[in-house]
């Protein structure tokens, strides 16, 4: 059931990523990093989705970025997609915020931090983060729109 | 003579005595002797305990290292050739045109060839490589992988070390495991030191006579007979005097050492604690940090002359001192090469090649150290929220720091050339400085300076706390935005003198700055100017716990007194205080707490904290959005004008001056699109420095962002709002082609209905062409 899940999800990931992928696909061969140490945050309350959540809220790059990719950033995206495919949310994060101190402004950047994190149950920075990226997001409907979902998403498990 | 002859009998006397006096006191001498027996070995026991104790538990007090960010290279990234150059300086990386070793670099007329340190981040090691790096202008046009001259996407570099934070004792070592030791280092040692080290049971008679040889054959002291379990002993348990009773002890000691342990053991421990060198107050211990100290890269990465030097400073690291007396340290390398020919360890051939290598001792630079004492105060004070102090210098935490090298030296080089720059213009003295410049978004301190002195002392920007003065105007404007169906962009206040009574019945009359009255003025208008009257009467109107509730949503956590002179800034903060402020207009009215630190790694390589990005909406975005609209109009056409001396128009700073009474502080908040910078210029002594907001602090501003930043501000306007074209001269709705039209953002719905009447007319003629075509 488990590895099923996971496959759905390694496949809609490799679907879903849209011509960022394609162009540096061979360019860039990211290393994996078995056996380095997990990084963990101060933690919240509230406890880590299930896996029956991850498939509706997996990151994605397929919503155009109205700030040109550099391929830093991109490289930095997919090592994060990367990571999360490998099951290191918490890697994913680390990567993504680094992306974010490349392109402070970029709202893609933040939707895919606020999907980690609802992810990791952090429902209240998850919500945050989504509101920033909306407020980056000028008429980027579609991502407005999946930051709604992640928002309403957050707020329920709030209980609120 | 007669002497000996009293000896003699004293001596035959004695004897007859004892034979009559032992025999009825065997029985006790027996007891004597036991009891003596067990002193014996409960003494014995106890060195055991004290030799174990300490060898089992945590040997050594490790300060924690402090990084600054690590920089992140990719094409486009904005970087001058010369100061990348500058940062590989402080990065501790060489010059070598062959890149022989990691840490190394040479640079020629299109960019910078690189051998990077390989290095453990928080989150993952970044393995050593070879890049080049192409600059055009002020920034990387390409990244390349040396070899294979593929682009690489980025590349993060290793960070330069600002700081640690030593516990009392000022011993400072990177800790070894054997295996990363080369065998050179140990046969070099072995030979020098200790050539029986792997059959002797902690005490060499071997040794101790031919170092006596030696001795008597030189002449003079030459050689210690003490094996290196001694030695160790020596440095770990005793105090350096010298007598009989250490003597024993030590050799007790070492007997119970190697009792209870391997050899490995004792030699990694030797390797880790021997002194090797002395960096002002700082101890060098051990072979690792020796290796970082001389030559500025891990142990791993020495060359056989370089690890044989390291060996010569055993014997007296300060006779020895490579940097002043490198003429000994040969003398005395080329004898430990040659004994590694004798011991086998070494063909003559290649002893003879290695003899003729020189040193290749680093370069120090002495103001490394102590440079950074202002951030590193601000990471220390953010981690002392989680840890004890003890902790915190002896357990060899790594810590990663927000810092960017570059922009603090940009800030130190500016302040001090603008204070004197001020000081000279104003005919001034003694002024100070604090500054704080952190990345518009997130929260990253990347640069602190809290004085003009680089050396410990004050730092202003942390507890220095002064009146704030027109800085905390925008949290006015903010609250009474937030109600748009009375507040807008041109709303008209009343800049007329006002009177009012404040506690104990006294009165307070403010006055604007320029001491006039300017009767009916916009809102944008009183803000822009920084006119006090009409922003006292908005915050009035508005009420004054109402501005203290958006000071505290904005990050404020000081106790804010509610009196109306806080309308005018008669509250003290420190510059770090008002950053956070800042930060949160800066950040669209997102908070987002200023951060020193991003991460906390264990010794042995644990992440034991990651301080992540944070966001949280704490205030309305689009009063936000207003009021960051007209500090935008402040730097252009208000009180912060001069900002555009610095920087082209285009930058759309938004910021704010502030000035205290008497010309007492001069303050500078504003951000660009990447950098917040916030500054304040004054006296300690709080005598008048003669200098306004616009004057003092954003100059040094100014100049500061004019290096670094590079992305202008671009305000996104909330959902829900509309740019109306108003007339100016009467408030009304117009377009575009009329005079004196301008545009301004409103909340929707709350822009004016009615229609100028410059509109008016063309309108009718409109409808009366549109109704005659019907």
């Amino acid at each position: 059931m488990k590895i099923k899940t996971l496959l759905l999800v390694a496949f809609l990931v490799l679907t879903a990523d849209g011509c960022a992928r394609r162009t540096i696909r061979n360019t860039r061969h990211i290393p994996p990093h078995q056996g380095q140490p997990r990084i963990y945050d101060i933690p919240d309350s509230g406890a880590e989705v299930g896996p029956s959540e991850l498939p509706s809220s997996q990151p994605e790059s397929a919503t155009s970025p109205p700030l040109q990719s550099s391929p830093a950033v991109i490289a930095l995206i997919e090592q994060s997609d990367y990571e999360w495919r490998e099951g290191n949310v918490s890697q994913a994060v680390v990567v993504i915020e680094r992306a974010i101190r490349i392109q402070p402004r970029n709202p893609v950047l933040w939707y895919r931090l606020a999907s980690l994190r609802l992810q990791q149950g952090r429902y209240e920075l998850a919500e945050n983060m989504a509101r920033k990226s909306s407020s980056l997001a000028r008429s980027n409907k579609t991502l407005i729109q999946k930051n709604r979902e992640i928002i309403r998403k957050a707020q329920r498990k709030q209980g609120r | 003579m007669a002497t000996k002859k009293k000896g003699k009998k004293t001596s035959k006397r004695t004897k007859k005595v004892n034979r009559s006096v032992i025999q009825p006191l065997k029985p006790y001498l027996m007891w004597l002797a036991v009891v003596l027996l067990i002193a014996v070995f409960s003494y014995i026991g106890y060195l055991d305990y004290t030799v174990r104790s300490q060898f089992e538990g945590r040997r050594w007090a490790v300060p924690a290292r402090v990084y600054a960010s690590p920089l992140e290279v990719y094409s486009g990234l904005r970087l001058d050739i010369d100061d990348f150059e500058e940062l590989l300086r402080q990065m501790r990386y060489r010059k070598d045109a062959q890149l022989l070793t990691d840490a190394t670099y040479y640079r020629n007329n299109r960019g910078i060839y690189l051998r990077t340190r390989s290095f453990r981040f928080w989150d993952s090691q970044e393995p050593a490589r070879t890049i080049k790096i192409l600059f055009s202008g002020t920034s990387v046009q390409a990244l390349r992988d040396a070899a294979t001259s593929r682009d690489l996407p980025i590349v993060r570099l290793d960070p330069v070390k600002i700081g640690s934070f030593y516990p009392t004792r000022k011993e400072d070592r990177i800790l070894l495991r054997l295996d990363d030791v080369p065998r050179f280092l140990i046969n070099a040692l072995l030979t020098a030191e200790d050539r029986e080290f792997y059959t002797h049971h902690g005490l060499s008679v071997r040794g101790i006579f031919r170092a006596l040889w030696a001795n008597i054959k030189a002449g003079k002291f030459v050689q210690g007979g003490s094996t290196i379990t001694q030695q160790l002993v020596k440095n770990f348990y005793l105090t350096p005097e010298r007598s009989l009773w250490r003597k024993l002890n030590e050799a007790a000691m070492a007997l119970i050492l190697e009792m209870r342990y391997g050899k490995d053991e004792i030699l990694e421990a030797y390797l880790n604690e021997v002194y090797l060198g002395q960096d002002r107050a700082r101890a060098i211990h051990g072979f690792g940090l020796a290796s970082e100290f001389y030559f500025d890269r891990s142990l791993n990465q020495l060359d056989p002359e370089q690890l044989a030097m390291l060996v010569t400073l055993v014997r007296g690291a300060s006779y020895y001192n490579p940097r002043r007396h490198p003429e000994r340290i040969l003398e005395r390398r080329n004898r430990i090469l040659n004994g590694m020919v004798d011991q086998g360890y070494l063909s003559s051939e290649l002893a003879d090649k290695v003899k003729q290598k020189s040193l290749g001792i680093s370069e120090r630079t002495q103001r490394q150290q102590k440079r950074h004492f202002a951030f590193l105060s601000l990471v220390r004070r953010q981690l002392q929220e989680q840890y004890r102090y003890e902790d915190l210098s002896s357990e060899g935490l790594r810590i990663f720091t927000t810092l960017d090298p570059l922009v603090q030296q940009t800030v130190e080089k500016k302040s001090e050339r603008g204070l004197k720059r001020l000081e000279k213009r104003k005919s001034v003295d003694k002024l100070e400085i604090a500054a704080i410049v952190t990345r518009r978004e997130g929260g990253e301190v990347v640069a602190l300076i809290g004085g003009r002195s680089r050396v410990e002392g004050f730092n202003r920007a942390l507890d220095a706390n002064r009146p704030i003065g027109s800085l905390v105007k925008p949290a006015v404007y903010l609250t009474a935005l937030g109600y748009p169906e009375k507040y807008t962009l041109i709303t008209q206040l009343e800049d007329t003198s006002i009177t009012l009574e404040g506690p104990q019945g006294k009165i307070w009359r403010p006055r604007n700055y320029d001491r006039r009255d300017h009767g009916e003025v916009a809102l944008h208008t009183a803000l822009a100017q920084s006119y006090n009257l009409a922003t006292v009467r908005l915050g009035l109107d508005v009420g004054i716990g109402q501005t203290a509730k958006t000071l505290r949503n904005l990050g404020l956590r000081e106790p804010i007194k509610k009196y109306p002179a806080l309308l005018l800034g008669a509250i003290s903060l420190s510059p770090f205080d008002v950053a956070q402020m800042y930060q949160t207009m800066a950040g669209d009215g997102f908070s987002t707490p200023l951060r020193a630190i991003r991460s906390v790694v264990s010794q042995d390589g644990q992440p034991l904290q990651r301080y992540p990005l944070r966001v949280r909406q704490v205030v309305d975005s689009k009063a936000t959005f207003l009021t960051n609209w007209i500090l935008q109009e402040a730097v252009h056409e208000g009180t912060g004008k001069s900002v555009y001396q610095y920087l082209p128009k285009t930058m759309n700073v938004v910021g704010k001056t502030g000035t205290t009474n008497n010309s007492r502080d001069s303050w500078f908040a504003g951000y660009t699109g990447d950098y917040l910078g916030v500054i304040w210029v004054g006296r300690d002594d709080n005598k008048p420095a003669n200098l306004t907001g616009a004057s003092g602090a954003l100059q040094i501003w100014g100049r500061i962002m004019q290096k670094i930043s590079s992305q202008p501000v671009d305000l996104l306007m909330p959902d829900d709002m509309e740019n109306v074209w108003v007339d100016t001269q009467n408030g009304l709705r117009t377009d575009q082609q009329c005079p004196s039209a301008r545009s301004f953002p409103f909340v929707a719905s709350s822009a004016p209905a009615d229609y100028s009447s410059c509109v008016r007319k063309k309108q009718s003629l409109e409808t009366w062409l549109e109704n005659l075509f019907e």
